[in-house]
């Protein structure tokens, strides 16, 4: 039970250092680490899965790994010019029973999907239309994230008899986590009449145009957070 | 030392010329290598095909996404070219036999022979696919199973109806306007009260087998007949493209009778195109295609062919069927080629941002090597 706890406190004060570093790496504040604090002590830095750091030369002598000694990097850091945390944590949360070349399949069928049903909008427009019409596959993941993530969440609190809903704001892990899980469940719900790739795609595209279920359900959240804003002080 | 940037554009966007401009291809030289020659809107409904198609599903996506249909010009693709401009038709058909590794373009190059014969106004018999004569569409689902019959005209063999009706509508499509000037020199009984005469139009023959679908294995074999013992001097020449022949030469998992697997001879499409394939008729030409990703299993003891060499593919029998050939060998892209394939997706849009720059570049082809199915499978989710 001790070990546990230790493992889970490790990984967001990880989460944490990544995130107050954001300005100075060009990675995203999610974190995909999972040495543990014990080990290390808290004079050693963090590895950096980003080429253009090491030739930087505004580098502060807080983090510089010049001087300081470094964790060991996962398997999963690399090097290369297409590495995206955050496509490889949405591909962990497609993953079941361990089979990670189907849940690899799936987003680069889905990402394929979005390329072919952009470029024929692209090929069939006039010239005018042609500048707004955006065709790279990642670009569309990132934005269809950014429209549907919410960031107020609500909590129960219970005083006296009554349990009161109050709206806070949620860190940055935890609103890549609710999109998440509320895309793939709904399209896992009902009888699939596609491919999974199909499937993926199509919700993307849905949330790049701000449309489908992902995007009401936040819609839903926030008006509900605008109406228990009354509450928001009532902890004490 | 110097990195590759991640920034500035690398060697395929400062390629200018992608398309050619010379639209036959019995005019493209040995300085054309690299380029793409392009297929436009009014031959493509000629060229691909309603049922068995030549080219693969994932190439038409691509190609109905990116709004033209392209194939390269490499060099194996002018050999073929060559020899048929300078063969000699009045003596035995020659045949051409293209071997190589899996997946660099021996089905583009036979697509590239099919277009300068349409030009040229050839007669073509496409056999774009004949896994689907030996193994089963759907092994779980059974009523979506195809039919098989015995055939009224060899009671040892048997018959796919539907599958030949399909074949028939191809040879329609592919050779639209040729079909009405070709005339037939015997007569033909199906049954007691069905006959044609001598002297007609293959048109007429292909209507009979689609609206009876019953004799339509039959029918195909009779155009087969007479495009073999060929007399009169007007006849035009014809090309035979044929794909994926090792599935001839091997088994088959169909069923008849409870419990007993058919062999490919006992099947009538089979039968009458193995006559094709010889070199008893003049007056054409036969191309031959190896394939070896389509082969059927019997309860999965057979092992997969790992080797290029054709006698290992195609056994003793098929060999010496095929003996006195010429072979073409397929290879990997050679570092030109490749560029060139990266340059044609960066015009068309297929591949934008991090994959144009220097480090982008070095990467893809660092990954997939000098193998054109590997390129395209990998710039799909870039």
């Amino acid at each position: 039970m001790l070990r546990k706890a230790v493992f889970n406190l490790s990984r967001r004060h990880e989460f944490l250092v990544a995130r107050n570093t954001a300005g100075k790496t060009s990675c995203k504040c999610i974190s995909t680490t999972n040495a543990v604090k014990a080990i290390y002590p808290d004079t050693y830095a963090d590895p950096r899965p980003d080429r253009k750091s090491y030739f930087d030369e505004s580098d502060t002598e807080q983090d510089s790994l010049a001087t300081k000694m470094v964790k060991a990097a996962p398997n999963t850091f690399t090097y290369s010019v297409f590495y995206d945390p955050v496509l490889y944590k949405f591909e962990k949360m497609i993953l079941k029973k361990g089979k990670g070349a189907l849940a690899k399949k799936i987003l680069q069928d889905a990402l394929t999907n979005i390329k072919i049903a952009q470029l024929k909008k692209y090929h069939a427009a006039s010239p005018e239309e042609k500048e707004s019409i955006e065709v790279d596959p990642l670009v569309v993941f990132h934005t269809a994230i950014e429209n549907a993530s919410p960031i107020l969440g609500l909590t129960r609190v219970k005083k006296g008899s009554m349990t009161y809903q109050i709206p806070h704001v949620l860190s940055e892990e935890k609103r890549f986590f609710l999109v998440s899980t509320w895309m793939l469940k709904y399209i896992r719900s009902n009888r699939p009449k596609n491919e999974a790739g199909i499937r993926v795609g199509n919700e993307l595209l849905a949330a790049y145009n701000n449309q489908g279920t992902t995007v009401k359900r936040k819609q839903a959240l926030h008006k509900s957070a605008e109406a228990n804003r009354a509450y928001i002080n009532i902890r004490a | 030392l110097r990195t590759n940037s991640d920034s500035s554009p690398g060697l395929a966007s400062s390629i200018k010329k992608i398309y050619c401009n010379e639209r036959d291809p019995g005019n493209h030289t040995l300085k054309d290598i690299g380029l793409m020659h392009e297929i436009p809107k009014e031959d493509q409904s000629s060229l691909v095909l309603k049922y068995d198609k030549g080219f693969r599903k994932k190439f038409l996506t691509e190609a109905s996404a990116v709004d033209k249909l392209c194939i390269m010009i490499r060099k194996p693709g002018l050999e073929l070219v060559n020899y048929l401009k300078h063969a000699n038709y009045s003596t035995a058909v020659n045949r051409y036999l293209m071997y190589g590794p899996a997946g660099c373009g021996k089905t583009m190059t036979m697509m590239y022979a099919v277009d300068y014969c349409k030009k040229q106004g050839w007669l073509i018999v496409p056999v774009f696919n004949p896994w689907t004569w030996i193994q089963y569409k759907n092994t779980y689902i059974v009523h979506q199973r195809e039919e098989i019959v015995r055939s009224l005209w060899n009671k040892d063999r048997v018959d796919h109806p539907e599958i030949a009706a399909r074949w028939l509508e191809n040879f329609r499509q592919i050779n639209s306007d040729l079909l009405e000037n070709v005339f037939t020199t015997r007569e033909y009984t199906w049954s007691k009260h069905e006959k044609t005469k001598s002297g007609v139009s293959f048109s007429t023959l292909v209507d009979l087998g689609i609206a009876r679908v019953r004799i339509a294995t039959d029918v195909a074999g009779c155009i087969l007949r007479e495009i073999i013992n060929q007399d009169s001097p007007d006849f035009p020449r014809t090309l035979a493209a044929v794909d994926c022949a090792n599935s001839f030469f091997g088994i088959s998992t169909l069923k008849i009778e409870p419990g007993v697997y058919l062999e490919p001879n006992e099947l009538a499409l089979v039968h009458n195109f193995k006559k094709i394939l010889s070199n008893k008729w003049k007056n054409g030409a036969v191309i031959v295609g190896l394939n070896t990703s389509g082969i059927p299993s019997q309860t999965k003891r057979i092992a997969k062919v790992s080797s290029e060499h054709p006698y290992d593919i195609l056994g003793q029998e098929g060999f010496d069927i095929l003996d006195p050939h010429i072979p073409i060998h397929v290879p990997h892209y050679t570092d030109k080629e490749a560029i060139s394939h990266l340059a044609y997706y960066q015009d068309r849009k297929w591949l934008v941002g991090r994959s144009t720059t220097e480090a982008g570049e070095a990467e893809i082809l660092q990954i997939c090597g000098n193998s054109p199915t590997d390129i395209c499978v990998y710039c799909g989710h870039l």
